[in-house]
């Protein structure tokens, strides 16, 4: 119906609260609806009435002070619930961007299995033989940070390895690509078996083959 | 004063309100919608008049009429006597050679 969207056209614009809005609304209805009984046509009406901008201008310069503030702390609640939508989609793209996807290894388009083996394997050798100066140019920057001598002997020392130990056979393994915060990386779980103890190596590499995580347990 | 005067014999709604007030100025009284209805909504506030919607009745659009109260008829006593204070100084004036 015409007059309806008129209506919506007026009350659109209109600076009140939610509960005066639909009492205008209803208002503006019935008078219309009344003058078409009376014989006036929409256009007619328009004409009479006037624009809509005219109207909801002329409605909100009479509206009493309570209206205005009434209408102010909904403009101000509705400002708050964008910004909190908006808040919340961000978070939850973030959300989602910070959880690591795991991508199995034989599907994976960057990482080769036997590759990721070889340089884990290679990784534990310069660990065990205290290599730390190669180990630390196989590393990208934020790990070459972190791999020092002294935190590295110390985990060794916590786990039961001492400067002889060497791994006497390697058990279950787990090979993936995860992706996380827009980077990928090949991940191995292996399971090494010493004299005296058994390390679990979670060992990470970024594109370039470089260790990109170590963790130790 | 003219809407609660327009409203003291008996309830109107606001598009008859407009109508009259046009037709008992000549034409020189011509109340929008979004002037009327905010004065009502102010009476309504101050209970100088009080609203309520007819039934619907067959194909007839149910109205909401407005009925002058008690109170806005001692409201509307009080502003006749002032506009007659103001209309009688300008009159004075006017009359002065």
């Amino acid at each position: 119906m015409e007059y309806k969207k008129y209506i919506q056209q007026i009350t659109k614009r209109l600076e009140c609260s939610k509960e005066k809005r639909l009492e205008i609304t209803k208002d503006l209805t019935m008078d219309i609806l009344a003058a078409e009984e009376n014989g006036e046509t929409l256009e007619d009406i328009k004409k009479r009435m006037g624009s809509a901008i005219d109207i909801a201008a002329e409605f909100n310069s009479n509206f009493s002070e309570e209206e205005r503030k009434k209408y102010k702390k909904r403009r101000k609640r509705k400002k708050i619930l964008s910004i909190l939508s908006v808040l919340a989609v961000f978070l939850f793209v973030g959300f989602y961007w910070v959880i690591p996807e795991s991508i199995p290894i034989e599907k994976s388009k960057n990482f080769k299995e036997e590759e990721i083996v070889k340089q884990a394997e290679n990784t534990i050798d310069l660990i065990e033989s205290g290599n730390y100066t190669k180990l630390q140019e196989n590393a990208d920057q934020k790990v070459k940070k972190v791999l020092k001598a002294e935190i590295i002997d110390q985990v060794k020392s916590d786990l039961g390895l001492t400067v002889d130990s060497k791994v006497q056979s390697f058990g279950n393994r787990y090979v993936a690509e995860v992706r996380q915060m827009g980077k990928n990386y090949g991940v191995i779980q292996l399971n090494a078996s010493y004299e005296n103890t058994s390390i679990t190596y979670t060992i990470l590499f970024d594109k370039d083959m470089k260790l990109a995580g170590l963790y130790l347990k | 004063m003219l809407v609660l005067k327009l409203l003291e014999q008996e309830a109107k709604y606001g598009y008859q309100i407009i109508n009259e007030l046009k037709e008992k100025s000549s034409g020189r009284f011509t109340l929008k919608e979004g002037t009327l209805y905010p004065i009502l909504y102010r009476l309504e506030d101050d209970t100088f008049v009080e609203s309520k919607w007819s039934e619907a009745k067959g194909k007839k659009v149910p109205r909401k009429y407005y009925q002058i109260t008690e109170k806005g008829k001692v409201a509307l006593s009080d502003l006749e006597k002032l506009w007659q204070e103001i209309s009688g100084g300008v009159e004075t004036i006017l009359k002065e050679r």
